[in-house]
């Protein structure tokens, strides 16, 4: 039923949408290193914002997208972008006017927490109980702020299955007031400064309708798990997290889970591009027109322009400096969304990823084919080497034009 | 009162590259009420962090939380 061909990317704006969500590729060690980062403050109600997220994100997608469909289609149509953008399988077959008691096997959420951090004390898969919630307000017709939805079981607890109970009952999760649209800033784009991006960026164009869900609905790509987040459900956990962090501690919150969640972007820039430019696709499509470390940096720009971040490209390029700018970057384009306008930059996992690139490529052999791609030859590499810093400088949720990022030694 | 740099020092050595700040995250409620503001910057340049007991008590509990080791 749902058909990823059927939703265009936006070369202009290098972004794409569904069901009126803007959607983004994250990886799932960024996903679990932010989860684990908002858990890790156990003096917050996390799960509020970690359910409700979803649950907003999934209400207005599926709302969109189960337009006109009846009770059957609807559920088949909320269990195929479940499994096309990687998040497992659910059945939803036993869901009823009352809710239900729903399990599965298959959790991205699950697995990949285990993978990472080993077994966890509670249950980890918030999402699709947020997810769950919006499918059952959508296609019963309920209200959101009457629903209750909670996972009761998790296999990265050691269980045999997780299991998520949905009911009309006292809310547990945050509900949202509307979004406003998506507001490009049509600007001209300074481009990469290298010959061969167009090659690159057309080469890989529409390659990411190719990262669908598996058999079992998960999409391992470059040595990690993707999922198609809605970025405004990925978004919103990072700006809820800084939100309830200044009611903690005022700008202290803010700067000390600023760096946590540079540090979330950073791991993922550097698995996934790791991961990217060590690919057979990379050696064969890539590889051939890279000269230069600088090269492989403004390499990895072109491609990663096709995925739906944003433009992103270099202003300045060295071993000891770079200046990043993604126009239409979007985690600026989701605060602006739901918060509007911002008194300080919000683009952590867009500057940690430009971190991690700069680690990458100038602080490992990677150039030379070695990979670092355990979690301990990870932590052994940031603790050794000399750490690049990172300064946000730019937002457009600021007021700016574009974001820009300083990475420097 | 407590130095705590040791124990950053030997969590730095065990735990994931951003320690300091997970430790940090774990406590921020009794940094605030004890007025403390310590960041990694801070940690790094200090020689001695000097804390009252129970604060340190409660950084030593959360470290070793967070690591899955004993600190001895």
């Amino acid at each position: 039923m749902f058909n990823i061909h059927d939703y265009p990317f936006d070369e202009k704006h290098n972004y794409l949408e569904i069901g009126g969500e803007a959607m983004i590729f994250h990886c799932h060690h960024y996903i679990t290193n932010l989860q684990r980062t908002i858990l890790d403050a156990d003096y917050l109600q996390s799960s509020r914002f970690l359910i409700g997220s979803a649950a907003d994100s999934l209400y207005y997608q599926l709302t969109n997208l189960c337009k006109g469909l009846d009770i059957e289609a609807s559920k088949e149509m909320a269990q195929d972008i479940y499994k096309c953008f990687g998040y497992g399988l659910i059945d939803l077959s036993s869901m009823d006017e009352d809710g239900g008691t729903l399990r599965t096997t298959k959790s991205f959420f699950s697995k990949t927490w285990e993978m990472k951090f080993g077994q966890s004390k509670k249950p980890v898969d918030y999402y699709t109980s947020g997810f769950l919630a919006a499918a059952y307000a959508v296609i019963y017709q309920k209200e959101l702020k009457d629903i209750y939805a909670i996972q009761t079981t998790c296999m990265a607890c050691g269980d045999e299955c997780n299991t998520h109970v949905i009911k009309l009952g006292e809310r547990n999760f945050d509900i949202y007031p509307p979004k406003k649209p998506t507001q490009f800033k049509e600007i001209p784009k300074l481009k990469i400064d290298w010959e061969h991006e167009e090659k690159i960026t057309s080469t890989f164009l529409g390659a990411h309708a190719t990262m669908v869900g598996n058999e079992i609905g998960l999409i391992p790509a470059f040595g990690v798990y993707l999922v198609r987040n809605q970025s405004d459900y990925v978004n919103r956990l990072q700006f809820e997290f800084v939100n309830q962090m200044t009611q903690v501690a005022g700008e202290y919150g803010v700067t000390l889970a600023g760096e946590l969640l540079l540090e979330a972007g950073h791991a993922c820039g550097f698995f996934t591009y790791e991961g990217i430019m060590t690919s057979p696709e990379w050696e064969v499509a890539v590889k051939p027109y890279l000269k230069t470390k600088e090269d492989w940096i403004k390499a990895l720009a072109s491609l990663v322009n096709t995925m739906g971040w944003g433009y992103h490209t270099a202003i300045e390029l060295s071993q000891n400096k770079a200046i990043f700018r993604n126009y239409n970057d979007f985690e600026d384009l989701s605060y602006m969304r739901m918060y509007g306008n911002s008194e300080y930059p919000v683009h952590w996992a867009n500057s940690g990823g430009f971190t991690g690139l700069m680690q990458l490529v100038y602080n490992t052999d990677l150039v030379h084919g070695e990979k670092i791609e355990s979690e301990e030859g990870f932590r052994a590499m940031r603790r050794s080497k000399v750490g690049y810093k990172t300064k946000m400088t730019k937002g457009i949720s600021c007021g700016d034009d574009f974001l820009e990022v300083e990475v420097y030694l | 009162m407590k130095d705590v740099k040791p124990l950053f020092n030997w969590a730095k050595q065990h735990g994931d590259a951003n320690i300091y700040d997970r430790i940090l995250m774990k406590v921020m409620p009794q940094l605030v009420e004890h007025d403390y503001k310590l960041t990694s910057q801070s940690i790094e340049r200090s020689e001695s962090i000097e804390i009252p007991q129970a604060l340190y008590d409660l950084i030593v509990k959360k470290t070793q939380e967070l690591i899955g080791k004993s600190y001895v």
